[in-house]
């Protein structure tokens, strides 16, 4: 069995900065994702990146996996379902294939979430689409219908108006989590219409979808949208349930970590999205992966890792 | 580097849908057609999958890729609204699109399951 000093498990801002900060301490380390970049390959607009006005997710991530390629990393390409712990940590991958390391730094982020409703699952990909960057072409001067408040619906209808004949956003509660900068730009928009506060109940269609049926959430009045177009933009939940018993997690499902990136079972650390941090931001995650990076320094080589300050 | 198809040489290896008519497949082996676009981030994350399961399949079954920019009436007729979108074309029966991207040890396992191909 391959064995580690270190393996970082996701391949997104956090791990691919924590292994930067592993590698470059000379600690042998493996990158285990299914894929390198992460959620930030799926925006096309970041203005909150320190150093850059505005960058591509994949741009930027394709920067980052560059540098720590640089370092001597090992990319191990597949998806971890089992770490167990006896004096290292044997983490398995669900091709079978078993790695050791003396410490973990978990940085597998999240999962969009879906809507749950009927006919979502049935017209996936013929119509319900779950990322606008990739198919938004397709709508062309067709009608679609955003769900969701965040940044990244918002985000989407800015998009998509670029290609549909018209677009609605339509969200659970009439405040929005999106940043207020946003909100105004797509509020400005003439081809957008904002509907609130509307939960979605079915997607409708025959081979394709044709619409979209809401429900007033304060009348409880249903009506249907006609639509070609169904875009999933609400947000992203937590598979962490596979590490019961081994970390423990809070109500949402997040690892709990200290302000060092440090879980309940030593030598385990966990970094990002996946963690208690507050703020889900890129800026944040590459942070919360150097301060894990260094920690598991310390950890295996048992000293403190020194700055030039101190 | 996988082989792209255009509307041309799907006609000859795949299907010559301008007739019309029912679903007749023109290939010797079973196959896997990767529909993407330049722009989509998960294409990009799928694509060097793909150029590997080529090499490792070879004789096998065959696969190719579809620029849906540059194809976009063969995009078109197979209703292709979501990218990446892979479509397995066994060689008895009908083809089976599967939308999203995919690890490479899903692949194979599609590729046992729809295409009957190890």
């Amino acid at each position: 069995m391959k064995q580690y000093d270190v393996l970082v498990i996701g391949g997104g801002a956090a791990g691919l900065t924590a292994a930067i900060y592993t590698c470059r301490k000379k600690l042998k380390t493996g990158l285990i994702t299914i894929d390198v970049g992460g959620q930030t390959l799926l925006t096309n607009h970041i203005e909150n990146y320190p150093g850059f006005d505005l960058v591509a997710g994949p741009e930027l991530m394709t920067k980052i996996r560059s540098q720590v390629e640089k370092f001597g990393v090992e990319t191990i390409m597949g998806e971890v379902n089992k770490i167990e712990k006896d004096k290292d940590f044997t983490v398995s991958l669900s091709n079978g294939e078993k790695y050791k390391s003396k410490a973990i730094i978990l940085a597998s982020g999240k999962t969009a979430k879906k809507l749950g409703i009927p006919g979502e699952d049935k017209f996936l990909g013929r119509g319900v689409s779950t990322c606008a960057t990739c198919d938004a072409p397709f709508f062309k001067d067709k009608s679609v219908v955003i769900v969701g408040g965040g940044n990244s619906a918002f985000e989407a209808a800015e998009l998509l108006e670029k290609y549909s004949k018209e677009v609605y956003l339509i969200h659970r509660r009439s405040e929005f989590r999106a940043d207020e900068i946003v909100v105004d730009r797509v509020k400005k928009r003439k081809k957008v219409k904002i509907i609130t506060p509307v939960v979605p109940v079915e997607v409708k269609g025959d081979k394709f979808v044709s619409g979209l049926v809401v429900e007033d959430s304060k009348t409880k009045e249903k009506k249907e949208l006609k639509a070609d177009g169904i875009f999933v933009e609400i947000g992203y939940e937590l598979k962490t349930d596979w590490l019961k018993g081994l970390v423990k997690r809070n109500k949402m499902n997040e690892i709990v970590i200290d302000d060092r990136c440090r879980t309940s079972q030593e030598g385990f650390f966990a970094a990002g999205d996946v963690s208690t941090v507050p703020y889900k931001q890129i800026v944040v995650s590459a942070g919360e992966g150097a301060k894990a990076g260094l920690e598991a320094y310390k950890h295996i080589k048992g000293v403190e890792v020194t700055t030039d300050w101190h | 580097m996988t082989e792209h198809l255009t509307k041309e040489s799907f006609k000859e290896k795949v299907f010559d849908y301008s007739k019309g008519g029912e679903w007749k497949f023109l290939g010797e082996r079973p196959m896997l057609i990767d529909f993407y676009a330049e722009w989509c981030a998960p294409c990009k994350m799928l694509s060097p999958i793909i150029d590997e399961l080529v090499n490792e399949y070879k004789g096998k079954m065959d696969i190719y890729k579809i620029d849906t920019q540059k194809e976009q009436e063969l995009a078109a007729s197979f209703g292709v609204m979501s990218i990446p979108s892979l479509l397995f074309i066994p060689l008895e029966g009908a083809p089976r699109m599967v939308v999203g991207g995919r690890s490479k040890e899903e692949l194979k396992k599609l590729f046992k399951e729809l295409l009957k191909v190890e």
